[in-house]
């Protein structure tokens, strides 16, 4: 207030609107205050308990079973309203939060029931709308769902529509389901191309610090050196005794070969120099030299997650990861381990978790809403 | 210095070009023609279903010239419109578009709201149908004109602020005009139903 309001006799009038501003806007807020999407933890949400555990044990199996024959993913939630939106608007942003559906085939679909609203909406993604029309969608929420709604028998009618539902998608030709070997078979995601870039990243810090160690220690001191160190991180990093002994020998080969690869380098780029370079990097000096490797590194690492989320910063990380390490700033390991593994678990993915996810699919705000 | 200096020279454009927002510019205006492709598409779709509805609506409510002259005419003005991706760097052929699809849905909205008053045409399933695919289009529209805001708002941001505005001033980059608040009200309000007027099958 007093930032406001330079002098005393202006704070109360400014603080006195100051505080009716923020009311207001808290009531505003407060009053459009929008129905939270629950997390995504099964096929069958029930916020309101209107299924007994029975019901909704039959249900999730049936879409379970529906999903390894077809592949389409179906997902039903209940919740008590969706005021102050519309059932469209909040039946979007959950599955736009969700992604029920295959990734690319967009085959996924919610069945939304607000109770007390007496509303519910069927949701198709953007793979189904040639199976579930509009149309098709307004009949199985009209026809076959709200007559048993009526009644009040909830559990009956998403039965009914859940079963009509299978029926129209299985006459769609889609996509063979994966079958077993699901997580081997799918594209590359955007955590496998994080995994994939750092561990380019992770090789171009072994051949440029194999390369500092080599030029201290001799070609196989270095490169012994380098294994072992190499070792511990990815000991201490996964508590893998087998992988740290793999990745010993991989820093080993890495740094014989690496160093004679830079040897080959340095004389091209310090030959000009006239031999003198010796352990310098050459005609670029120093910082040229780290700046060219930091750059390239980025480059690289942009390259490789480019059209994924992220991207660019990745690529400046890794960019400013490389010229940090060409300067030889390569201190405090346990720092930098840290940031490794801040940024494998920050690229995190909901689908590791276990339990049930969405799989990706795409919805374009078809399907059908009714009341009953 | 004067070896490093191409090294330099060339990281530093790297980094001016990825640190200074001409990717994010890049990535961002596509996401726009991509918002704006699927605005276009789902309103397109709309206008195709028009001339079905009103055949439908007509062979139950053959009386009711006045509204499907109203249609007619707002899905003529509609069409005159030459609804190009090149729309979103012109603000003013693109508040006309806003205009003419907001006075086809006020004439829709019309249209539906008489066949209120037609028990038989509201229980024919055909009329039923296009009901529901039109309920669903104008979804679709809402949908893809949201994604489209947020698209031109992400896009918006990265132009005006400091330093991408710099790297946007040097290629050329402007902001995009956005759905304006009017326009969205009008279209987006739901439809009064009118009880003073007797309906017509009473008379």
């Amino acid at each position: 207030m007093g930032l406001i309001s330079p002098t005393p006799s202006l704070v109360g009038r400014n603080g006195f609107f100051l505080f009716f501003f923020l009311l207001a806007s808290l009531l505003i807020a407060s009053a459009r205050a929008e129905v939270a999407i629950p997390p995504l933890t099964s096929r069958v949400t029930d916020l309101t308990d209107t299924l007994n555990p029975q019901q909704r044990a039959a249900l999730e199996q049936k879409l379970a079973a529906f999903e390894s024959a077809k592949g389409s993913q179906i997902v039903v939630l209940i919740v008590p309203t969706t005021q102050p939106e519309a059932i469209e608007q909040y039946s979007i942003r959950v599955v736009e939060q969700w992604k029920p559906g295959r990734k690319e085939v967009d085959d996924g679909a919610l069945l939304l029931v607000a109770k007390d609203d007496r509303k519910m909406r069927l949701e198709v993604g953007r793979g189904l709308e040639g199976a579930v029309p509009d149309a098709v969608a307004k009949r199985i929420t009209a026809d076959i769902i709200a007559p048993y709604f009526k009644k009040g028998d909830f559990a009956g009618g998403i039965t009914a529509g859940v079963e009509r539902l299978i029926k129209v998608i299985e006459g769609e030709p889609l996509p063979e389901p994966p079958g077993e070997s699901r997580p081997a078979s799918r594209e590359l995601e955007e955590s496998d191309v994080i995994v994939i870039g750092l561990i380019v990243v992770a090789v171009i810090v072994v051949i440029v610090v194999g390369s500092f160690l080599c030029a201290w220690l001799g070609r196989f001191g270095g490169s012994a050196v380098l294994g072992g160190a190499t070792s511990v991180v990815a000991w201490a990093i996964t508590g893998s005794a087998a992988l740290s002994i793999f990745v010993a020998i991989c820093g080993f080969v890495l740094g014989v070969v690496s160093v004679g690869v830079l040897d080959v380098l340095r004389q091209l780029v310090g030959s000009r120099r006239g031999g003198g370079s010796g352990r310098s990097w050459g005609a670029l000096g120093r910082f040229g030299g780290s700046a060219a490797l930091g750059g390239a590194a980025g480059l690289a690492a942009w390259t490789i997650a480019a059209g994924m989320k992220g991207a660019a910063e990745l690529g400046l990380f890794v960019a400013i990861c490389g010229f940090i390490l060409g300067m030889g700033g390569f201190r405090g390991g346990s720092s930098s381990r840290g940031s490794w593994s801040g940024g494998g678990s920050g690229g995190g993915f909901s689908s590791s978790g276990g339990g049930f996810s969405g799989g990706g699919g795409d919805f374009g705000g078809g399907g059908a809403s009714s009341s009953w | 210095m004067g070896r490093r200096f191409p090294a330099v020279v060339a990281f530093a454009a790297t980094a001016l070009l990825s640190g200074c927002g001409y990717n994010t510019l890049q990535s961002t205006d596509e996401q726009i023609k991509a918002a704006w492709a699927e605005v276009l598409n789902q309103y397109q779709r709309r206008t195709d279903l028009i001339p079905n509805l009103v055949e439908t609506v007509k062979a139950f409510a053959a009386q009711e010239q006045q509204v499907f002259l109203g249609v007619t005419e707002a899905r003529s003005r509609v069409g005159s419109i030459q609804a190009t991706p090149e729309l979103i760097n012109d603000p003013q052929a693109f508040a006309r578009f806003q205009q003419a699809q907001g006075a086809l849905s006020s004439a829709l909205s019309r249209l539906l709201l008489v066949a209120e008053n037609y028990p038989q045409l509201k229980s024919d399933r055909n009329f039923r149908d296009l009901q529901a695919q039109l309920e669903g289009t104008e979804n679709r529209i809402t949908v893809a004109r949201n994604r489209y805001i947020k698209a031109v708002q992400a896009y918006n941001v990265v132009v005006r602020q400091f330093p991408s505005n710099l790297t946007a001033m040097l290629f050329g980059f402007k902001e995009k005009p956005q759905f304006t608040v009017e326009n969205e009200k009008e279209i987006s309000k739901p439809p009064k139903v009118d009880f003073s007027k007797p309906a017509p099958e009473a008379k």
